[in-house]
C-alpha cells in the first residue's frame, strides 16, 4: 500500500530539506494562531477587565487544565517512541490516549456550558463562552490531525517520511494545550 | 503540450486516471448542497425558530460551514488529500495536460496560479457591474434603480468587498504571486503545493458568498462591516462575513505557502541580498497577511456570533470602537497588502524595459520592509472623527510618516528611469501610468493625514477617490502592466503593441476623468454612502457615470483583448524582453517542474551595462536534461 502512495507522490521520501521546510511553515501556521487568542484575551480585558464571576467553577477549571496537561504528556512519549524503537503501534496507543483525554477535556467544557455556571448575558459571560469555545475549536481541529495521524500509522509506514505526521500532530496538539492553559489564566485567573 | 498529451495516451498509466464520472466542479457543486441542506436541516430541528422557517441565521451559518466543506472535498480533496494523509490508497491522478486541469484540484503552482487569477478576474467583472449599478444610479439625484437606500449600499457593500477581498489581494498575490515566486526564485516546486490547491477554490466560494448576500437581507455598512450599524442590519450581513472568513483563509494560505517557499526553496546562489523585488514585495505582504488575517477572522466571527447567538460584543450596547479599532488594525495593512506588490513590480519592469540598472536597489528593498512595518501603526487616521485630540497627532505623525518609505520604492523607480532610453512597450507605459495615478493618490492621502482637512473632508468622495487612486492606480494598472509583462511567458505569445498602448490609453484617460472629479464632487459636498443628494450635484456626477461606464468597458476590452491574444497572439522567444530573472529562463509555458534542472544564480538580476553577467546559470547537465525534457515531465 505504501508503494502505491509512492508510486502517487504523496507518500515519497522526506528529504531533510523538505523536513525543515514542512516543519518550519507548519510551526509558522501555529504561530499565526496566537493571534486570534491576544484578540480574545485583549477583548477580555477590554470588557471584563480582571473580573472573575463567582459562579464560574474554579474547580472544574483546573480539572480541564489538568486534564490537558496529561494528554500533553502523551502526546510528547510520542518523540521518544519516534527516537528509539519506532513502534507504530505503540505510537498509536499513545496517540489514541491523548486524542481521549481531548476529548474528555471537551466534555468537561460542555458540562460546565450546559450547567449554565456563568450567565451568557454577563460582559464576563460572553468572554467566557467565546474562548473557551475557541478552545474547543482549536481542539477539535488538533483531534482531527491526531486521527489522521493514528489512521496513517495504522496503514503505511511512518518511517521515509521522518515520522512527520506524528509530530506535526503533537506540535499542534502543543499549541491546543498551551492555548487552554492561556485561556484558563485569563478566564479563572485574571 | 502536443508531445505530451501524445505521451499521456500511450502510457499505460495515464490511462489509468480513475472513470470519467462527475466533473470536479458540478460534484462540489453538488456535495455543497448536500452539506448545506443536511447541516442546516439538523440546526433547525435542534433550534427551530418561531415559525418554523427552514433557514435561520444560525442554521444559515453553520449549514454554509458544511457546504464549504463538501465543496473542498467535491472539487477533489476528497482523493487527493484526505484519503491518502489518513494512509488509504487513493487512485487520483493529476492531470499535466489540457484545459480539465484548471477546473479541478491541482498541485502545480503555475495551474493554481492561473485559477487564482481565473476567479480574480472574474471577481472583477462582478463588482465592476455592480459598481457600474452604482454609478447609473448616482446619475441622478433621487433614487431609481435601487428602491430602497438600503438596497444601494449593499450594492456598494459587494463592489467593496469583492474588489478587496477577492481582486485585490488575489491577483497580485494569489495570481501572479503563486506563478512568479516560485520561478523568480529558480523553485521547481512550493512547499505546500496541497494546501494550496485546496486553497484556491476559497475564492470562488467567497465570491458567490458575498454575491448572495441579499437572498437573506439587506446589509447597510459596506466593505468595512461597521458596527454597530451591522448588529442592526438582516442577516445578509451574515454571508458578508462568511464570504470574507473563506477569502482571507485562501489568501493566507497563499501567504504561508509563499513565505515557506521562498525561505527553503531558493535556488544555490540566490541569497536573500540577490532576491528579485517582486519575490520582496511579496514576501513583505504575506509577514503582514500571517499576522493580520488572523485578527480580521477572529473580529468577525465575534460579529458573526453578535448576529447569531446573540452576543453583544460591538452591539450598541457593547463596545463599537472596539470593532473599528479591530477592523482598521487589519484594514489598514490590507491596503498596503494590496499595493506593495505593485511598488516591486515597478522597479521590476522599468529596469528591463529599460536596460539599465536599477537604481537605489537596497533602498528599495528598504522601503518596502519599512512601508510593511509602519502600516501597522497608522490604523487609527480611519477614526479622526470618533477618537480624542490627543490620540490624532501620533496618527498624523505616522501617516505622514509612511509616504518616506514609499517614497524609497518611488524614487529607486525615478531614479532608475533618470537618462535612460526606456522601451515604451505597453508594460512600461502602464507602470509610468500607474505611477502618475499613485502619485496624486499618495498627495491626497498626505490631505488626509492632516486632521484638520481630515475632519472636513471625512466621508466625502474626496476620501473615495483618494482610495480609487491608490487601489486602481497602483494596483490595477500594475495588474495590467504585469499581465501583458508576463503574457508571453504564460502563453508564448505577445501582444499587439497598438492595440494594447491604445487600450491602455483609453483605461488611463477614463480613470483620471472619472476619479478626479470625485476629488471635485467632495469638496463640493458630495457624501459618500448616499444614493440620493442635493440637487445642484448632478451635472458632475452624470458625466462622472458617463466616464466610468467608459472606464469598465475599457477593462472589459482589456479583459477579451489579453484572452484573445492568449489563443491567437503573435508567438515570440523564450526571452522576449530580454529580461535577467531567472522566470525567463525556461520555456514559456514552463514545463511541470518549472525547470529541466534546477538553475544556479551567479549574479545579481538588476545590473545591466558594461561587465554585467549573465545571472542564471545552467549547467551542462541541465542542457543534456533538456534534451530529455519530456520524460521528466511525464
Amino acid at each position: 500500500m505504501s508503494s502505491q502512495l509512492q508510486e502517487l507522490g504523496l507518500g515519497k521520501e522526506m528529504t531533510p530539506r523538505n523536513h525543515r521546510a514542512v516543519r518550519f511553515g507548519f510551526l509558522f501556521l501555529v504561530a499565526t494562531q496566537i493571534v486570534p487568542y491576544v484578540v480574545l484575551y485583549e477583548a477580555k480585558y477590554v470588557y471584563a477587565g480582571s473580573y472573575v464571576s463567582p459562579r464560574a467553577s474554579q474547580i472544574l477549571g483546573v480539572v480541564t487544565v489538568a486534564i490537558m496537561l496529561i494528554s500533553l504528556a502523551l502526546a510528547w512519549s510520542v518523540k521518544g517512541i519516534i527516537h528509539t524503537t519506532g513502534d507504530q503501534e505503540a505510537i498509536r496507543r499513545r496517540l489514541k490516549m491523548t486524542l481521549l483525554s481531548g476529548i474528555l477535556a471537551i466534555m468537561t467544557t460542555f458540562y460546565q456550558w450546559s450547567g449554565r455556571y456563568t450567565a451568557p448575558e454577563s460582559r464576563f459571560g460572553e468572554m467566557f463562552y467565546i474562548i473557551t469555545g475557541a478552545d474547543i475549536l482549536y481542539a477539535v481541529v488538533g483531534i482531527i490531525i491526531l486521527w489522521a495521524a493514528i489512521s496513517r500509522a495504522g496503514r503505511i509506514s511512518l518511517k521515509p517520511e521522518r515520522y512527520w505526521i506524528a509530530d506535526a500532530a503533537r506540535y499542534f496538539w502543543t499549541f491546543v494545550t498551551l492555548a487552554w492553559i492561556g485561556s484558563w489564566i485569563a478566564v479563572y485567573l485574571l | 503540450m502536443a508531445q505530451s498529451l501524445s505521451q499521456d495516451m500511450q502510457n499505460p498509466q495515464g490511462a489509468m486516471r480513475p472513470k470519467a464520472g462527475m466533473p470536479p466542479v458540478l460534484r462540489a457543486f453538488l456535495w455543497a448542497a448536500i452539506g448545506f441542506i443536511v447541516v442546516n436541516a439538523f440546526v433547525v430541528i435542534v433550534d427551530p425558530f418561531r415559525g418554523h422557517p427552514f433557514v435561520t441565521g444560525p442554521s444559515v451559518t453553520l449549514g454554509w460551514v458544511g457546504a464549504v466543506i463538501g465543496w473542498l472535498l467535491g472539487i477533489g480533496s476528497w482523493e487527493s488529500v484526505i484519503l491518502p494523509t489518513f494512509g488509504y490508497a487513493t487512485s487520483w491522478r493529476e492531470r499535466h495536460s489540457g484545459w480539465r486541469r484548471y477546473f479541478e484540484y491541482s498541485t502545480d503552482h503555475k495551474v493554481i496560479a492561473l485559477q487564482y487569477m481565473m476567479f480574480a478576474v472574474g471577481g472583477f467583472l462582478i463588482a465592476g457591474a455592480v459598481a457600474m449599478l452604482m454609478r447609473y444610479e448616482l446619475m441622478t439625484p433621487y433614487m431609481t434603480i435601487f428602491h430602497y437606500p438600503s438596497n444601494y449600499l449593499t450594492a456598494v457593500g459587494i463592489h467593496g468587498t469583492i474588489m478587496m477581498f477577492s481582486f485585490g489581494t488575489v491577483m497580485m498575490i494569489g495570481g501572479l504571486g503563486n506563478y512568479f515566486v516560485p520561478l523568480m526564485i529558480g523553485a521547481r516546486e512550493t512547499v505546500f503545493s496541497r494546501l494550496s490547491g485546496i486553497g484556491v477554490w476559497l475564492v470562488p466560494v467567497g465570491i458567490l458568498t458575498v454575491l448572495f448576500s441579499p437572498l437573506l437581507g439587506a446589509w447597510t455598512t459596506g466593505w468595512r462591516g461597521y458596527q454597530p450599524l451591522a448588529g442592526q442590519d438582516a442577516n445578509g450581513i451574515i454571508f458578508y462575513w462568511l464570504g470574507v472568513l473563506a477569502l482571507t483563509m485562501s489568501s493566507l494560505i497563499v501567504a504561508l505557502n509563499l513565505v515557506a517557499t521562498v525561505m527553503f526553496r531558493r535556488a544555490p546562489g540566490l541569497t536573500w541580498g540577490r532576491l528579485p523585488l517582486f519575490v520582496w514585495g511579496q514576501v513583505t505582504v504575506n509577514l503582514l497577511m500571517l499576522i493580520w488575517f488572523p485578527e480580521i477572522q477572529t473580529t468577525f466571527v465575534m460579529g458573526l456570533l453578535d448576529h447569531i447567538v446573540p452576543m453583544n460584543f460591538f452591539t450598541a450596547t457593547g463596545s463599537p470602537m472596539t470593532f473599528l479599532m479591530l477592523f482598521w488594525l487589519f484594514g489598514h495593512p490590507e491596503v498596503y497588502i494590496i499595493a506593495v506588490p505593485a511598488f516591486a513590480l515597478w522597479n521590476e519592469i522599468i529596469p528591463v524595459m529599460a536596460q539599465k540598472s536599477l537604481f537605489g536597489r537596497q533602498w528599495a528593498v528598504i522601503g518596502l520592509v519599512f512601508v510593511m512595518m509602519l502600516s501597522g501603526l497608522v490604523w487609527a487616521h480611519h477614526m479622526f472623527t470618533n477618537i480624542r485630540n490627543s490620540e490624532i497627532l501620533p496618527f498624523s505623525f505616522f501617516t505622514e510618516m509612511i509616504s518616506i518609505p514609499t517614497g524609497f520604492a518611488y524614487m529607486a523607480a525615478i531614479g532608475t528611469l533618470w537618462k535612460s532610453k526606456i522601451r515604451l512597450t505597453t508594460p512600461a507605459l502602464l507602470v509610468l501610468m500607474s505611477m502618475f495615478n499613485f502619485l496624486i493618490g499618495g498627495l491626497t492621502g498626505v490631505f488626509l493625514a492632516d486632521p484638520i482637512v481630515n475632519l472636513q473632508l471625512h466621508d466625502t468622495f474626496w476620501v473615495v477617490g483618494h482610495f480609487h487612486y491608490t487601489i486602481i492606480g497602483s494596483m490595477v494598472f500594475t495588474a495590467m502592466a504585469a499581465t501583458y509583462y508576463w503574457l508571453p511567458k504564460w502563453s508564448g505569445r505577445m501582444a499587439n503593441e497598438t492595440w494594447a498602448k491604445t487600450l491602455s490609453i483609453i483605461t488611463f484617460l477614463a480613470f483620471n476623468l472619472t476619479f478626479s472629479q470625485f476629488f471635485l464632487l467632495g469638496l463640493h459636498g458630495m457624501n459618500r454612502w448616499v444614493p440620493a443628494y442635493p440637487s445642484y450635484l448632478q451635472p458632475m456626477n452624470f458625466e462622472v457615470s458617463i466616464f466610468a461606464f467608459i472606464l469598465g468597458a475599457s477593462f472589459l476590452a482589456h479583459i477579451i483583448f489579453i484572452g484573445w491574444t492568449w489563443v491567437n497572439g503573435k508567438t515570440c522567444g523564450e526571452n522576449p524582453w530580454n529580461a535577467k530573472t531567472p522566470e525567463w529562463f525556461t520555456t514559456s509555458p514552463p514545463p511541470r517542474e518549472n525547470f529541466p534542472a534546477q538553475p544556479e544564480i551567479v549574479a545579481g538580476f538588476y545590473t545591466y551595462g558594461e561587465g554585467a553577467k549573465p545571472a542564471v546559470s545552467q549547467s551542462a547537465l541541465s542542457e543534456l536534461a533538456v534534451t530529455r525534457e519530456p520524460e521528466l515531465e511525464s
